[in-house]
């Protein structure tokens, strides 16, 4: 560019259409997150099991191993996706914490909402990068699973039999997904430190699971699962994927309370997320 | 201080006004923040004056819709101001007063990230925010991370994001806040540039009276949430009446009182010097008039220039008066 040019000249370029403005706020919290060094190492150590996984359901349909723990059914599915919860909790702590916490910290709401940008858009944009990054070692992999299993499959009997399978994998995954991310999103809103929102996180997960074991414990009954995060989730999944739920607890407590998680999750974020704070 | 014109403002009333408020009331709690403001801006530069928790950020603030006021109607650009708020913010750019940025990025990655987030694509919003971070005077500083700037630089960045999508009217918040008088003075000369010769209008709010009578032909003066004043700056100063300097040999009682009479305010600074604010309609010839009459001899008559201060004072100090 000539030297000549280097000054302000008015611009006569294409606007963008709006409903799809949140996806420039997903996609620059995905660039950012991508490149840290750390954060790529923790998604690659989440793809192991799904290595792993794969190599099982090659030796149970190609070589024709038939060990009890090589059966490939919707429980293989199920039990991959409840194993990658374990990432699934440091990537929403690792992705998410900071997403609203460092723009608290950095008033950086009024530079979002003094451009065309909703409440909506915000939150939704941020909520896609991690719906993104908590995709990617739960739905994305137990979709593939899946496409593996039928494609090593000596004929369509699995595919028959298992047909419903991607819809249970999708739905999970996304309880899963949806959960873990507007808890962090939620506590993320609440505090102007990345730091105290990761560790708050922890503690709603660890203490929510402390409490079942105390209850658990005090009235001899497992019934008491739903006041678990995880639980929930785990005991949602037996039901998606149309297994035996491993707590007696009623399964309609599990969908209330992740409704309620996520439902007053996004109300929170959506309220606390304000270009101006008024002091009433 | 001599302005030049600005070519491109719009004077004529029947034009389309670039920012029109009536009546609008801003009540945080039971506090009334903004009391029946009334805005007419046709265009070019105005500073919106008026001391600390004014109320200046909050209508700011109304402008952008981040605020919904209690009563009251607004326009922006032709946009209202309770419904058309994202077509206001894709026309305006603001400059906030606190620091203020996004985290983790360099300057360029921030200011494009701000194109975008006005609706500019990726490719455009790059070029523009290289632009626009040299004419900001980032130019060689543009791929530091932000956070290690300087507050002088993070002013100046936060100029570079709201210009970056070529925004019709700049709302810039104290934007010569914590700079030095160096980079001060560049401050208030590149948003001169930007109202006077690349035809954005520019609002400028701040408590500094000398920045907006540099840089802006009109002002706006509110105080405790009321528009006192607004107008051209130069018939300000002329509407606030003529004042003058005097020096009288003795006392002088007499001759401010009469003065006083006629509805001219006279204050005595510490040498004993009057300074002599005239009614409307009164010259210097009253004052030849007064001192004949109080038998006082006039030693020393000056006539001041009105400054933007003295307009700024008396306003205020009608308003206490009045309250």
């Amino acid at each position: 560019m000539p030297i000549h040019d280097l000054g302000y000249r008015h611009w006569k370029g294409e606007w963008t259409s709006h409903p799809y403005r949140w996806w420039v706020i997903t996609r620059q919290g995905i660039q950012l997150l991508m490149k840290r060094r750390r954060f790529l190492v923790l998604m690659i150590l989440s793809a192991i099991p799904f290595v792993v996984r794969g190599a099982m359901i090659y030796f149970a349909t190609v070589v024709g191993a038939s060990a009890p723990f090589l059966k490939i059914n919707a429980r293989f599915f199920e039990d991959f996706i409840s194993q990658q919860m374990f990432f699934a909790f440091f990537i929403a702590i690792y992705a998410g914490a900071g997403l609203i916490s460092n723009d608290l910290r950095a008033n950086a709401l009024q530079i979002y909402f003094s451009k065309p940008i909703t409440r909506r858009d915000y939150v939704i944009g941020k909520l896609g990068v991690l719906v993104w990054f908590l995709s990617l070692p739960t739905l994305v992999p137990g979709l593939i699973l899946f496409l593996l299993a039928v494609l090593f499959a000596p004929d369509t009997a699995f595919l028959r039999e298992h047909y419903w399978v991607p819809v249970s994998v999708t739905a999970y995954s996304l309880v899963m997904v949806l959960t873990f991310a507007l808890v962090i999103l939620t506590l993320s809103s609440l505090t102007r430190s990345s730091r105290f929102a990761g560790i708050n996180f922890a503690a709603v997960f660890f203490f929510s699971q402390i409490l079942y074991g105390i209850l658990s414990g005090i009235l001899r009954s497992r019934r008491v699962a739903w006041v678990s995060l995880g639980n929930n989730i785990e005991q949602l999944g037996d039901t998606i994927f149309r297994i035996d739920p491993r707590y007696p607890s009623p399964v309609w407590i599990s969908v209330v309370v992740v409704l309620v998680i996520i439902g007053g999750g996004a109300w929170v974020v959506h309220n606390r997320v304000q270009a101006v704070e008024v002091v009433r | 201080m001599n302005f030049s014109p600005f070519p491109f403002v719009i004077h004529a009333e029947s034009c389309l006004l670039i920012i029109e408020l009536d009546n609008i009331n801003v009540r945080f709690g039971t506090q009334k923040i903004l009391d029946s403001v009334n805005v007419r801006f046709s265009g070019g530069s105005a500073g919106l004056l008026g001391p600390n928790g004014a109320g200046k950020t909050t209508l700011l603030n109304t402008l952008l819709g981040f605020i919904e006021p209690e009563s009251g109607t607004g326009r922006v650009l032709g946009c209202d101001i309770r419904k058309e708020q994202l077509g206001i913010r894709q026309k305006i750019g603001y400059m906030p007063e606190n620091d203020c940025h996004i985290p983790g990025m360099n300057a360029v990655s921030y200011v494009a990230y701000a194109g975008q987030l006005s609706g500019m694509k990726p490719k455009d919003a790059l070029r523009r925010a290289h632009e626009t971070l040299f004419y900001v005077g980032l130019g060689e500083a543009r791929y530091r991370n932000v956070e290690t700037y300087s507050a002088g630089m993070k002013q100046r960045i936060k100029l570079a994001q709201a210009l970056v999508h070529d925004p019709e009217l700049v709302f810039l918040d104290e934007p010569t806040n914590g700079l030095d008088p160096k980079g001060r003075m560049e401050m208030l000369e590149l948003i001169r540039d930007i109202s006077s010769t690349k035809g954005i209008h520019v609002v400028l709010s701040s408590h500094l009276l000398p920045d907006v009578e540099w840089v802006c032909r009109e002002a706006m003066v509110i105080h405790k949430g009321r528009m006192l004043a607004s107008g051209n700056i130069e018939d300000l100063k002329r509407g606030s009446g003529a004042v003058y300097e005097v020096r009288l040999k003795g006392d002088g009682s007499g001759f401010a009182d009469k003065l006083e009479a006629l509805g001219c305010r006279c204050t005595r600074n510490e040498d004993g010097v009057l300074r002599i604010r005239m009614a409307g309609g009164l010259d210097s010839r009253t004052l030849l008039e007064a001192a004949r009459d109080g038998r006082v001899q006039i030693r020393h008559l000056v006539p001041l220039r009105q400054s933007l201060e003295d307009v700024f004072l008396q306003v205020i100090g009608e308003s206490h008066a009045d309250s």
